[in-house]
């Protein structure tokens, strides 16, 4: 449609030189007009897709409703009071904080290290780059059922390795309390880490190598070199993926629901998990998207953190 | 930094040494998988365990693709997955153009918006997207999964198209509407063909994306025929109390390959596409 009312303002434009006459408006705006259809799909399905139903989660969050029920009841704030008051809700939230920031501080060393590793030249190189970064790209499913499968009772040789150890810790960790924390990390790290390499890569290449070759001059050693040359290179994009990294795990679902379901007994429980269980598991709608709006408070906090860091990295690269 | 002679070499030589023992640690649990899916049920339950498999057999590959409804789980993502795409890269593509070449008003906090649903939990979606196709009885649709998998595919390939698209400089499409083009017509013959590594880059990122994705198929989707391979996988490590390991190992194995062997594809433009959204590529 556009397209055929467009080619015909062209004509309209070239005969101009012949058979004079004033310019229409769509003469003037057309090219306007086509570009702001050209948006116009982009915003309809991103208001679609995401306004409404945040706006809907909103509005859930004050009624209280069952999962597979059309009835509603105005309640208001009763399912905050009641979420906010639940001994499951302070308990996710600790477990949320451990399991973000644990992984974070996992995720980050490794991935710096790793980076540094496959930075410097040695045979092989590009093929180990690549493949280093394969357990990013598998399905969560895949990485959950590998470690589940290493570390299961009758099969796993994880859990044969700790077993025969003899260090005396449980064998199977996802059904262990007090493991079960330490293994969803492990997976989500092992998952996850090579996202920071690929990042760390990109900044260590962008360092100038004059840099180093007046380190070398001055007689800098390698940790000099580290401290005082990479390490300040990094520290901008440290942290903006730093804040990625961190909301990404706070909203990690997969990880946790397919390794422990968020037990044994609630220890493994994030808050994404939490939502999931008051609507699929206690079918309660309210509690869910009342926990949700609470999640997606904290959310917009992060991101406009996250915003400013990385507007501000932005700035210092160009 | 320069040094030469044996010294270097044999540096470079311990450092591959180095990088391939991390690899392998690494990878080891996948390919702990792939061994672990020729192995027989036998071998499985072998203590110590073996590394290689002492009697190779494809017996799960068979059992998955004969015996169990795998095949249609993977026609079902292939399908879901290529119209998301398609979908969310050809209007993020007329929304990119539109905005790297118009001044819109609003058009930075537009992208912070983008930038924004990236960010968001997809559980805070699958509520609404849940109560939205349950009361259209759409729950158990292709169809709603698709649509709901435009909230992936459409930022994911708006941030990895954007710097192509502006990287095209815009003397080629001005060149263009000077020789009579429209507007459009000089996005379909100009700029198109310019953007089509940037559009298999997309493809394959969002396909990847939606192909491993789980939350939402497994909040939408219930009825056994209509499952993707991800919540296939899912049911069966969850459902299941005594497992058939080689099984499901094997279907493991089988939703991992078109991965890499997509991702061979790209390449080097893998790094691009991976980082999309939190640095500037």
């Amino acid at each position: 449609m556009a397209r055929s009312a467009s080619s015909r303002g062209s004509q309209v434009g070239r005969g101009g030189a012949t058979e004079f006459r004033a310019p229409t408006w769509w003469d003037i705006h057309q090219d306007r007009v086509v570009g702001f259809l050209m948006f116009l799909p982009l915003v309809t399905l991103i208001v679609g897709l995401t306004v409404y139903p945040i706006t809907r989660v909103l509005v859930t969050s004050v009624y209280q409703q069952s999962l597979y029920s059309q009835v509603a009841e105005y309640v208001g704030v009763r399912n905050f009071v009641n979420v906010l008051q639940s001994e499951a809700f302070v308990r996710s939230v600790r477990n949320t904080l451990v399991f973000t920031f644990g992984g974070l501080a996992i995720q980050m060393v490794v991935g710096l290290l790793i980076a540094l590793l496959v930075h410097a030249k040695f045979p092989l190189r590009a093929p180990v780059r690549g493949a280093m970064l394969f357990s990013y790209l598998v399905p969560y499913v895949v990485a959950a059922l590998t470690w589940r499968f290493m570390m299961s009772d009758a099969t796993g040789i994880l859990n044969y390795l700790i077993r025969t150890s003899g260090l005396g810790i449980p064998a199977s960790w996802f059904g262990s309390p007090d493991y079960a924390m330490l293994g969803v990390i492990l997976v989500n790290s092992w998952k996850n880490f090579p996202f920071m390499v690929l990042v760390f890569l990109a900044q260590l290449q962008s360092i100038d190598t004059q840099l180093y070759e007046a380190g070398a001059v001055d007689g800098t050693s390698r940790w000099g070199a580290f401290r005082y040359i990479t390490f300040p290179s990094l520290l901008p994009i440290i942290l903006v993926v730093g804040m990625l990294r961190t909301i990404w795990n706070f909203n990690n679902f997969e990880v946790v629901f397919l390794l422990t379901q968020g037990g044994p007994l609630g220890r493994t429980e994030t808050l994404p998990l939490l939502i999931y269980r008051f609507i699929f598991g206690e079918f309660s709608m309210g509690r869910g998207a009342a926990l949700a709006v609470i999640v997606f408070l904290i959310l917009v906090v992060m991101s406009l953190i996250y915003w400013r860091l990385y507007e501000r990295a932005q700035g210092k690269f160009e | 930094m320069r040094t030469f002679g044996l010294r270097a070499k044999i540096e470079r030589l311990a450092l591959a040494l180095v990088a391939l023992a991390t690899l392998f640690i690494v990878l080891f649990p996948l390919i702990w998988m792939l061994l672990a899916s020729f192995k027989p049920n036998v071998e499985l339950f072998q203590r110590p365990p073996r590394m290689l498999p002492q009697d190779f057999t494809w017996e799960h590959y068979v059992e998955l693709f004969r015996f169990t409804s795998f095949p249609l789980y993977f026609l079902n993502t292939v399908m879901v997955a290529v119209f998301a795409c398609i979908l969310g890269i050809t209007v993020s593509l007329l929304g990119v153009y539109s905005i790297t070449r118009f001044k819109f008003v609003g058009a930075k906090p537009f992208t912070f918006a983008m930038l924004f649903i990236y960010m968001l939990p997809p559980i805070l979606l699958a509520i609404p997207f849940f109560q939205i196709w349950f009361n259209l009885g759409m729950n158990n649709s292709l169809v709603a999964l698709t649509i709901t998998y435009l909230t992936i595919t459409l930022p994911f390939s708006l941030w990895i198209l954007r710097p192509y698209i502006e990287s095209i400089p815009r003397s080629l499409e001005e060149a263009g509407m000077i020789d009579g083009c429209t507007r459009f017509k000089a996005f379909v013959l100009v700029i198109l063909p310019q953007a089509v590594p940037g559009v298999m880059a997309a493809f394959v990122f969002t396909f990847v994306v939606v192909w491993n994705e789980l939350l939402y198929a497994l909040v939408l989707i219930s009825d056994e025929s209509k499952r993707t391979v991800s919540l296939g996988i899912a049911s069966l490590i969850l459902e299941t109390s005594v497992y058939s390991w080689g099984l499901v190992n094997a279907s493991g194995v089988v939703a991992t390959v078109p991965i890499l062997i997509l991702f061979a594809f790209v390449g080097r433009m893998m790094v691009a596409g991976l980082g999309a959204g939190a640095v500037k590529g």
